[in-house]
C-alpha cells in the first residue's frame, strides 16, 4: 500500500492544507504529491520540466483536480490526461468549488470519474475526502502499473 | 321655286297644244274652201270640212277653260303664299322690317315694335338711323353701302337703341331686295334680341371668373392635359408658378417645354404605369413622384386625378391636382431615419445587455469560486485550531472560534441562494402542461420524511394542471411549501392547504399555512433579497428564496401575492400564464 499516492492538483494553499489534513486524520495515504497548477500537474504525470528526471511509469492512484487553475485549466489537464497512453485509465475526481451545471457537464465530457463539490463545513468536506480516498485508494481495483521503466 | 315664276315644260305644253289646236282649224278651213266652189253643194267633202272646223273649235273651247281654270287656281295660290308670309312675318319673335336704299323705314312687324317699342305708325317712314344707338351712327353707310354692292349681312353683332332709350344687343340679318328687273331697292332687316343670350354668357364668363379664381387659390396645381409621357397641359391653374416655378402660360402647350420633363427620370415609368393602369382600369389615379423646379431643385409632389375621356378613346385627357409633398416626404424620411437608429440603437442595447449577461454569468463563477474557498479556509482552520490546540484554549476562545465557522457556514449559504437566484433568473425556459397536484404531493412527501415526526394537517386539491417550466416551477413550489414547513413549526396542529380558484384571469393557486404569519405592514420587503421578517433564530433562512419564487413567476408572465397576519399564518397566492398566452 505504501506506493499509492494521491496527485492533488489545487492552486489555493488553504484548500491543499485543509485537504492533506483530512487525508492525514482519516489515515488514507501516506504520501500526497501536490501540483499548484495545471503545467505542474502534467509535468509531473509526463515527466516534464522540473520533473524531468521523475519515472512517469510510475502513476498516482487517484488524481484530485481543481478545475480552477493558473496557466493550464482543470479540463485541459484532464483532455491530456485521457489523451495519453500513460494516463488513460487513471481514476480523476474533480474537487471543486463550482456547481454549475455547464462545468459538471464538461467534466464528464472530457472524462472525469467523479466530480465533487467542496462543502464550506470542514466536517463535510474531511468526510467527502475520507469517503472518496476510501473508494479510490481502497476498494476500486485500478490497472496494475507497468513497473519502472525497463 | 315660287309659285309666280312659269314652268318652262308646263309653258311649253300650253304653246304646244294651242299650235296644234290652231293647225287642226286651219286644215278644216282649207279643206271647207277646197270644197265649197261653184259647184259646191252639200258635198261629203264640206261635210267633213265643217265636221273638222267643229271638232277644232270644241277642242280650243275646252282648252281655253281649262287653262283660265288654271290661271285662277294659280292666282288664289299666290294670295295664299302672301297671306301665310304675312303671318309669318306677324308672328316673327324677331323684329323683321325693311328699308330703302336711302335707309327709310318701309315696313315693321310686331316683333320689331315688341324689340324697339316703335308702333308701325311712329316708325315707317322714319330714318333707320333712329334706332341706332348714337355712338354708332357711323355703322349705317357702311351697311347701305353693302347692301347696295348686292351683299347679304349675316349674324351681325351690334346694338340698338329702343324708344326708351334702352341699349340692347341685337343680332341683324340684313338681305337686299330686288325688283323684278333685278335692280335692289330695298332692303329686309331681322334683327334677334340678344339680351337673354347676353345675360347667359356673362353668367357664364362670371361663373368662370370664379372657377379660375377658386382654381388659382388651391395649394398645389390643378390641371387638364393629354396623358401620354410629355403630359401635355391645355389648362394649368396658377399654382404652378409656386410648385415648379413656372408661370401657367408657359406650361400650358409645352410653350417653354412640357410637364413630362420635369418628372424625375427614375419616377417617370412608375408614373406612366400607374396612368395607363387607372386609365385601363376607370378608376383615379395617384402617384408620389420628384419633379423638377429649378437648377437642380426637387419637390416631391403627389398627383391625383382621373381621365375624362373613355379608356377607347385615341387620346385621354386627364384632369387632376398636383400638390406639394416634399416636407411630408421629409417628415417621413427623418421618422425612417429615427426608427432605424432605434433600432441600431435596440440592437446596441441588446449587445450591451449581452456582454452585461455574460459579465454576470462571469461574476457568478467567480463567486462560486472565489468566495467560497476562503469561506472554507475560514472555516476549515477554525476547527483544526479546535480539534488540534483544545489544551491552549479557554472557553472564550472556543466560543470565538465556533462563531468563526457559523458565521462563514452562514455566508456559504448566502452566496448558495445567491447563485440559485441569479441561475433561476438565467436559466432557459421550456415550458408544458404541469400536474401541479403531483409536485406539491411530491415535495410534501419529501419534508415529511426529512421530518417524520411532524405531524401536518395537508390537504391538496386533486387534479390542478398548470403550464410552466417544470424545474423552475418545482423551486417556486420548494420554496413556498418549505416555508410554510418552517413557519409551522411551533404548532401543536400545524395544517397546509394548496389549492386552486378559477377566476377570469385564470387559475389562481395559493398555498395556506396557519404558521406564524407577519404584520402585513411589512409585506412590501417580503419579496426583496436578504430582506427577513422572522429572527434568525426563530426561524433560520437567507431572505433569498421569496426573491427567487417572485422572479420565477415574472418570467412565466405571472403574478404573486401575499396576504398575512401576525402569528394566524399567510397565503402565498400565485398566477401562471395560460398556454398560448403572450409572454412578459
Amino acid at each position: 500500500m505504501n506506493d499509492k499516492f494521491v496527485l492533488l492538483v489545487e492552486d489555493n494553499p488553504d484548500d491543499r492544507e485543509l485537504a492533506c489534513r483530512a487525508f492525514r486524520q482519516h489515515k488514507i495515504v501516506n504520501h500526497i504529491e501536490v501540483a499548484e497548477d495545471g503545467r505542474d500537474a502534467l509535468d509531473f504525470l509526463f515527466g516534464e520540466g522540473r520533473h524531468a528526471d521523475r519515472d512517469d511509469s510510475i502513476q498516482p492512484t487517484l488524481i484530485l483536480l481543481d478545475l480552477k487553475l493558473p496557466r493550464i485549466d482543470g479540463f485541459e489537464v484532464l483532455r491530456h490526461i485521457r489523451n495519453d497512453e500513460r494516463t488513460r485509465y487513471l481514476p480523476v475526481v474533480i474537487l471543486t468549488s463550482s456547481r454549475e451545471e455547464e462545468d459538471r457537464v464538461k467534466g464528464y465530457s472530457c472524462g472525469a470519474n467523479s466530480y465533487i463539490r467542496k462543502p464550506v463545513e470542514f466536517n463535510e468536506f474531511s468526510e467527502a475526502i475520507r469517503q472518496l480516498g476510501l473508494y479510490w485508494m481502497i476498494l476500486n481495483e485500478p490497472l496494475p502499473n507497468r513497473g519502472p521503466k525497463p | 321655286m315660287s309659285e309666280n315664276e312659269e314652268n318652262p315644260i308646263l309653258a311649253f305644253q300650253h304653246r304646244f297644244t294651242a299650235i296644234c289646236a290652231g293647225l287642226w282649224c286651219a286644215v278644216a278651213v282649207l279643206v271647207f274652201i277646197e270644197n265649197a266652189g261653184p259647184a259646191a253643194g252639200k258635198t261629203p267633202e264640206t261635210l267633213f270640212g265643217l265636221g273638222l272646223l267643229a271638232t277644232g273649235l270644241a277642242f280650243l273651247g275646252w282648252w281655253s277653260a281649262r287653262s283660265f281654270k288654271q290661271l285662277l287656281i294659280r292666282q288664289q295660290n299666290t294670295q295664299y303664299t302672301q297671306a301665310r308670309l304675312a303671318a309669318i312675318v306677324d308672328s316673327s319673335k324677331d323684329a323683321i322690317l325693311s328699308k330703302d336704299l336711302n335707309g327709310f323705314i318701309q315696313t315693321w312687324n310686331a316683333g320689331a315694335q315688341q324689340l324697339y317699342g316703335y308702333t308701325a305708325e311712329e316708325i315707317v317712314g322714319q330714318k333707320i338711323s333712329t334706332l341706332v344707338p348714337p355712338h354708332m351712327k357711323d355703322e349705317i353707310p357702311n351697311i347701305l353701302e353693302r347692301l347696295a354692292r348686292g351683299e347679304m349681312i349675316g349674324e351681325y353683332q351690334t346694338k340698338r337703341i329702343t324708344k326708351s332709350g334702352e341699349i340692347v344687343p341685337v343680332s341683324l340679318c340684313i338681305s337686299p331686295v330686288r325688283d323684278p328687273h333685278g335692280n335692289i331697292v330695298a332692303a329686309s332687316t331681322v334683327a334677334r334680341d340678344m339680351r337673354a343670350y347676353q345675360a347667359a354668357l356673362d353668367k357664364i364668363t362670371e361663373s368662370e371668373t370664379h372657377l379660375r379664381t377658386l382654381m388659382s387659390n388651391v395649394i398645389g396645381m390643378v390641371y387638364r392635359g393629354t396623358a401620354d409621357a410629355d403630359r401635355t397641359m391645355s389648362y394649368v391653374s396658377r399654382g404652378s408658378l409656386e410648385l415648379l416655378a413656372i408661370s401657367s402660360e408657359d406650361l400650358m402647350n409645352n410653350r417653354k417645354g412640357s410637364y413630362g420633363h420635369l418628372v424625375h427620370a427614375d419616377d417617370r415609368g412608375a408614373l406612366q404605369d400607374e396612368i395607363a393602369d387607372a386609365i385601363q382600369n376607370e378608376r383615379p389615379y395617384r402617384a408620389e413622384y420628384r419633379v423638377n423646379c429649378g437648377p437642380d431643385q426637387w419637390k416631391w409632389v403627389r398627383e391625383q386625378g382621373r381621365c375624362i375621356s373613355t379608356p377607347k378613346t385615341e387620346e385621354h385627357i386627364l384632369e387632376g391636382l398636383i400638390v406639394d409633398v416634399t416636407d411630408q416626404k421629409n417628415f417621413e424620411e427623418k421618422i425612417r431615419t429615427l426608427n432605424l437608429r432605434l433600432e441600431t440603437d435596440v440592437e446596441e442595447r441588446t449587445r450591451e445587455l449581452e456582454t452585461a449577461n455574460a459579465e454576470l454569468e462571469a461574476f457568478c463563477y467567480s463567486v462560486s469560486h472565489d468566495l467560497r474557498s476562503p469561506l472554507r479556509g475560514l472555516h476549515g482552520f477554525s476547527q483544526a485550531l479546535l480539534e488540534d490546540y483544545p489544551d491552549r484554549l479557554d472557553d472564550r476562545g472556543v466560543d470565538y472560534l465556533n462563531r468563526i465557522r457559523t458565521a462563514s457556514m452562514k455566508m456559504g449559504e448566502l452566496i448558495d441562494a445567491l447563485l440559485e437566484l441569479s441561475r433561476m433568473s438565467r436559466q432557459e425556459m421550456h415550458r408544458k402542461e404541469l400536474n401541479l397536484t403531483g409536485m406539491v404531493k411530491d415535495r410534501i412527501r419529501l419534508l415529511r420524511e426529512m421530518d417524520p415526526d411532524r405531524l401536518m394537517d395537508i390537504h391538496v386539491q386533486e387534479g390542478m394542471q398548470a403550464y410552466g417550466d417544470p424545474e423552475l416551477i418545482a423551486v417556486v413550489l420548494a420554496n413556498l411549501l418549505d416555508n410554510a414547513w418552517k413557519f409551522t413549526s411551533k404548532l401543536d396542529r400545524p395544517s397546509i392547504r394548496c389549492e386552486c380558484n378559477d377566476t377570469d384571469e385564470g387559475h389562481v393557486f395559493y398555498i395556506r399555512d396557519n404558521g406564524a404569519g407577519f404584520d402585513m405592514a411589512y409585506a412590501d420587503k417580503l419579496f426583496t433579497a436578504f430582506q427577513r421578517l422572522h429572527k434568525t433564530s426563530e426561524f433560520p433562512g437567507t431572505g433569498v428564496g421569496l426573491t427567487t419564487v417572485q422572479r420565477i413567476i415574472h418570467r412565466h408572465g405571472g403574478e404573486i401575492w401575499v396576504e398575512a397576519e401576525q402569528n394566524a399564518g399567510c397565503t402565498f397566492y400565485f398566477t401562471l400564464r395560460n398556454k398560448g398566452a403572450k409572454d412578459e
